[in-house]
């Protein structure tokens, strides 16, 4: 047997490839950019619900704490979509015909930058509405018990601290992948080696 | 120079008459599922035939071909696959699974095809992508052009695909 064989093998596979006619192509490609509009406005409804909701809020709650806890999370919202509509409109470059290492590493460092980075501009927006939104929910009690600090302080300050380490580990492990692909074959081994050692050491 | 859409049209018809077949091995190797398989197979398309109006003949119509298939589906694997990208291994780590019988036979088409779907889907997208680029024939030189890895490296990645192959199979492994 030699790779010849192999080859035939592979390229023997019934792929069941039926291209598509030019004029499906066209109307398909002309559509495209429709589904990018289509899939933006579907957040945009999910940021104004939200703005809704606070909004709404600011009027009905009885005690200020908890009307400009609301206005902080309505605003945070608005600055949250600002933000998705200022990096989703940035033109993308005409990247698909680059070398594939290229391409792979360009990927890579657009996710690892965008989760590098979700602290600042969709975590920490939302803190001091939440912040005092949840003081305000404290205050209305009667007695304020260490359960009730826990649940309404301690448990959403838990998820964002955890929302920003899980996505800064998960930027670091995209560093590696990055540095990596620059490395001779036996640098590569030892880079992945400290990575899955890492991983399985993680809780 | 910018391409007029006739010239895409006709680019994208030689395209699909040289490496149609070829481009359904690809979009196989990037998803198994066959309905989302047909949804990346059309997307394949659709790329191919936008990339064209910027196609300035500076590589051969293989090298963007094969360059925008698999940059399309590195895409894919990194929207679609992206929690298990983590269990995905360059060729230098792959190891074939230790309960299989060893060797096989390659008259058993069936299981040579899974076998080497089997060490394609564990890798990261740059070695699946030269391993790919190697079973349908490419040679070095072209593979070297179209990944953007040296020629060298290249060359080591296949002979360690040919050597689990050879442990796979009764392989032998001959040059190219």
């Amino acid at each position: 047997m030699n790779d010849r064989q192999i080859k035939t093998v592979w390229q023997d596979s019934s792929s069941q490839f039926q291209p598509m006619s030019l004029g499906e192509v066209h109307m398909r490609a002309a559509q495209f950019s429709d589904v990018v509009r289509k899939r933006n406005l579907r957040e945009y409804i999910a940021g104004y619900v939200i703005v809704l909701v606070f909004c709404f809020y600011i009027w009905f709650l009885p005690i200020p704490i908890l009307k400009i806890g609301s206005a902080l999370t309505a605003a945070a919202a608005l600055f949250v979509m600002w933000q998705l509509h200022r990096r989703s409109s940035k033109p993308q470059p005409e990247t698909d015909a680059e070398a594939i290492v290229e391409h792979y590493r360009a990927n890579l460092v657009r996710e690892r930058d965008m989760l590098a980075s979700v602290g600042s501009w969709y975590l920490a927006p939302f803190i001091p509405g939440f912040a005092l939104f949840s003081a305000g929910k404290l205050i209305e009690r009667d007695h304020i018990t260490l359960g009730s600090a826990l649940l309404n302080i301690g448990l959403p300050a838990a998820i964002f601290a955890g929302i920003w380490l899980l996505n800064k580990n998960a930027a670091r492990r995209l560093q590696r992948r990055i540095d990596a692909l620059y490395l001779q074959p036996v640098d590569v081994e030892r880079a992945l080696n400290t990575e899955a050692l890492e991983e399985k050491e993680a809780p | 120079m910018p391409c007029t859409q006739g010239d895409q049209d006709k680019l994208f018809e030689q395209a699909m008459a040289q490496f149609g077949q070829a481009l359904g091995r690809i979009a196989a190797a990037y998803e198994a599922d066959a309905e989302r398989r047909l949804d990346l197979l059309q997307d394949l398309q659709i790329a191919l035939w936008r990339s064209f109006a910027s196609y300035d003949r500076r590589c051969s119509l293989k090298t963007w071909v094969f360059r925008i298939a698999h940059n399309r589906g590195t895409s894919y694997i990194l929207r679609q696959k992206r929690m298990a990208l983590s269990r995905l291994c360059n060729i230098e780590d792959y190891e074939l699974p230790s309960n299989q019988p060893c060797p096989e036979s390659l008259t058993d088409l069936q299981n040579a095809k899974a076998a080497i779907h089997q060490i394609i889907d564990a890798l990261h997208p740059p070695d699946r992508q030269i391993m790919l680029l190697y079973l349908e024939d490419l040679s070095g030189t072209e593979i070297a052009q179209i990944t953007g890895v040296s020629a060298g490296a290249v060359a080591t990645k296949i002979s360690r695909f040919k050597a689990l192959l050879a442990r796979k199979f009764a392989f032998s492994g001959d040059a190219q």
